[in-house]
């Protein structure tokens, strides 16, 4: 290992100085966060170039975070600065009632150091929705007419499911216990419902796939759902120190209205161009530089490897470092005092239990948002195959071996590098490439806690159900898995002994 | 000396308990003239030199690399590194060029005679070999079997051997220690054991070397 760890070394610590310097150059730009679906994007991209616009002002997007428990959480940390939220979400999510009266919800924020625009002048409410032939077939207009048709099949996103505002609080105002929900990945219920192997799925009042897939909202009639007016949330630190920048942000407030929203979110999820192009020519309508289409694949690919990459590379880089330089002592402990070994393995077993997604989230509010959260999970990750292999290394040098090393009267530690280490070596770097290549694949799911990397397009395509941008960040990933497997087969000649390979 | 006896008359333990590699579960172990403790262990196995079957070589390191082991460690100087390398190679009968060969580019009997020269490196006072001749086929047993001899009589080192083969011991040693399940059986000179047999397992032993090597 000993002539591998230098050159990881230098590598690892100037990419992070790099990092460090571009994040340190700009101490007082604003951070607008949004979430991974379409308008959220939109309204993160009009609130970004609203604020770049303002003279001696600037803005960066942290685009597509995993959802409201991620960007709520990222607010509070000082993460972001401001994102665009919805009342009825906020409620839900800070007083667990969507219905609660907006002084409330301005108090709790404010408990918090946190507060809001003015509405932007739309609504994006709950619905649920049907196909159009259903609808006039089975004479389907507000949602109580559900209750009498039990054998509609209905499917609903995660989200939808858990809400107090959402499956269990409608089911019970409209007596709709007799339908059992199945939970969908929201932007596969349209697919699935389109396909015709769903009835009814929810919606979102501004939601573009209502016209793409010729679905029809049924009305509130019992007025369940709670008002979703948009508005941007934002730390009222950051309004004190920028006045100039929110007072551009307040401008912007009654601006949208419903059928302007549905005509641009459609212009990102429908056309394929990017939520940035879109804001930009609802911003500046006479700038047609701005109304280009989407750049082609290859185009789109190669923008996602220089961008993402650098950031993609670093969490793999740094975090496998880490892993390395734990993980082998551990497998060293682990050989010499069996009850400690078998216990820091088994709960290094049990970390790779944890969903990625799940851990990722555990992280944030130990360390906020971005490159910390994502850097401590895929070392937690790391960490096993590396130790584990350690310990399977040193265990099965033969015995005779074994006690030829340790008859030679050397030191322990001497014993270690010079001997039992070079031997363990093959199965060690195994351990690390196993790591490496898991690590590159789990490093995707940072972008939902806004750390980068290729995650990014992955993360906005997926909100968005554009596959083509979830493959301009799965395939630079791929790719990088299978660079790493081949620098490994190259590390191998460098580390592992002749004698052993 | 030779402690020879059949397999799991505890032969082998006897060394690894002169090693510290085993700890007695009772009882004391003494090695040059001393109790064998925590303190001692690291000079002991220093003062020794342990040969296990085929070697023990280290499979990364090449012939030189693991005969200048412990040298290195000690931090001696390039020069008095090499030519005590040198003096092990002439000893042991390897080519300069063999010296930077891997074990396993190595011939069984050249494994062999790389692990005594590794134990000799430091010039210690006793050498411990465990089964050096087992791994290898008759000819090249009978060859290293001379050059053993040969290396015993001019080091005037106080060598352990041990052999479950009576003839090998017979030929190499100066005094046999008979084992069997763990007791010693008899203590003699080779001529002794043979003229005068302690008991009938003695004399079975002995009887089977003259029927296996009639030589």
């Amino acid at each position: 290992m000993s002539r591998f760890l230098p050159v990881a070394l230098v590598a690892a610590l100037a990419l992070a100085a790099t990092t460090v310097t571009i994040a340190a150059a700009a101490p007082s730009e604003l951070r607008v966060g949004s979430k991974r679906f379409a308008e959220s994007l939109l309204l993160g991209e009009i609130a970004t170039q609203t604020i770049a616009a303002v003279p001696g002002e600037s803005a960066r997007h942290e685009a597509a975070l995993g959802g409201t428990a991620v960007t709520m959480t990222a607010l509070e940390n000082d993460s972001i600065d401001l994102y665009p939220e919805y009342l009825g979400t906020m409620k839900d999510a800070l007083l667990h009632d969507p219905a609660a009266p907006d002084d409330k919800l301005a108090a709790t924020l404010a408990a918090k150091g946190l507060a809001m625009t003015a509405s932007l002048g739309f609504e994006d409410g709950y619905a649920l929705a049907v196909r159009r032939a259903d609808a006039s077939a089975r004479g389907l207009t507000k949602l109580s007419d559900l209750a009498h048709h039990p054998e509609l099949r209905i499917g609903v996103s995660h989200e939808f499911l858990g809400r107090a505002d959402g499956w269990p609080g409608l089911a019970r105002a409209y007596g709709l216990d007799a339908l059992e929900p199945a939970a969908f990945e929201h932007a596969l219920a349209y697919r699935a419902i389109a396909a015709g192997s769903l009835d009814v799925t929810d919606a979102y009042t501004t939601d573009a796939a209502l016209a793409t897939y010729d679905l029809v909202p049924l009305a509130d009639d019992r007025r369940f759902f709670p008002s979703y007016a948009a508005v941007f949330v934002y730390r009222v630190h950051a309004r004190d120190q920028h006045p100039r920048a929110f007072a551009a942000l307040d401008a912007l407030a009654g601006k949208l209205d419903t059928d302007t929203v549905v005509r641009l979110n459609r212009a990102i999820e429908t056309d394929g161009k990017t939520a940035a192009a879109v804001a930009r020519t609802w911003l500046r309508p006479d700038d047609r530089a701005a109304d280009v289409a989407a750049p082609s694949f290859l185009a789109g690919t190669l923008e996602v490897i220089r961008t993402d990459g650098p950031q993609h590379l670093f969490l793999v880089l740094v975090s496998l470092l880490a892993a390395t330089l734990v993980g082998v002592p551990l497998g060293i402990i682990a050989r010499r005092r069996r009850v400690l070994g078998a216990l820091l393995l088994g709960s290094a077993g049990l970390v790779q239990t944890i969903p990625s997604l799940a851990l990722l989230c555990f992280m944030i509010p130990l360390f906020g948002i971005g490159t910390g959260p994502a850097l401590a999970a895929l070392f937690l990750y790391g960490l096993l195959p590396i130790a584990r292999n350690t310990l399977t290394g040193l265990s099965s040098i033969p015995p005779e071996l074994a006690e030829s090393a340790e008859a030679l009267g050397l030191p322990p530690r001497v014993v270690l590098l010079r001997v039992t280490l070079p031997m363990a070596s093959p199965t060690i770097l195994a351990g690390v490439k196993t790591s490496a290549i898991l690590a590159v694949g789990t490093a995707t799911l940072a972008a939902f806690v806004g750390a980068g990397g290729f995650g990014v397009p992955i993360s906005t395509g997926l909100g968005l159900n554009d596959t083509r941008l979830v493959l301009e960040g799965a395939l630079p990933a791929a790719l990088l898995a299978l660079v790493a497997q081949g620098l490994f087969a190259l590390l191998e000649r460098v580390v592992v002994p002749r004698g052993l390979r | 000396m030779a402690l020879v006896g059949s397999s799991g008359s505890g032969k082998s333990t006897l060394l690894r308990l002169v090693l510290g590699l085993l700890t007695p579960s009772e009882g004391t172990v003494s090695v040059f003239d001393a109790p064998l403790t925590r303190a001692s262990l690291p000079e002991v196995r220093q003062r020794s030199g342990y040969v296990v079957q085929d070697g023990g070589l280290f499979p990364h390191l090449t012939a030189r690399g693991n005969i200048e082991l412990r040298p290195r460690h000690l931090g001696w100087a390039g020069e008095r590194m090499a030519k005590r390398t040198k003096e092990l190679a002439t000893l042991i009968r390897l080519r300069e060029d063999e010296l930077e060969r891997l074990p396993r580019e190595l011939s069984g009997g050249q494994r062999q005679r790389v692990g005594i020269a590794r134990a000799l490196a430091l010039d210690p006072p006793l050498l411990l070999l465990d089964e050096p001749l087992g791994a290898l086929d008759p000819l090249v047993r009978a060859s290293l079997q001379h050059d053993l001899l040969e290396i015993f009589t001019s080091l005037n080192k106080t060598v352990v051997l041990v052999t479950h083969d009576l003839a090998e011991a017979l030929q190499l040693a100066t005094r046999i220690v008979l084992l069997d399940r763990g007791q010693v059986v008899q203590d003699a000179a080779p001529d002794e054991l043979v003229r005068a047999p302690a008991n009938d397992f003695v004399r079975q032993f002995v009887a089977s070397v003259s029927r296996g090597a009639p030589s």
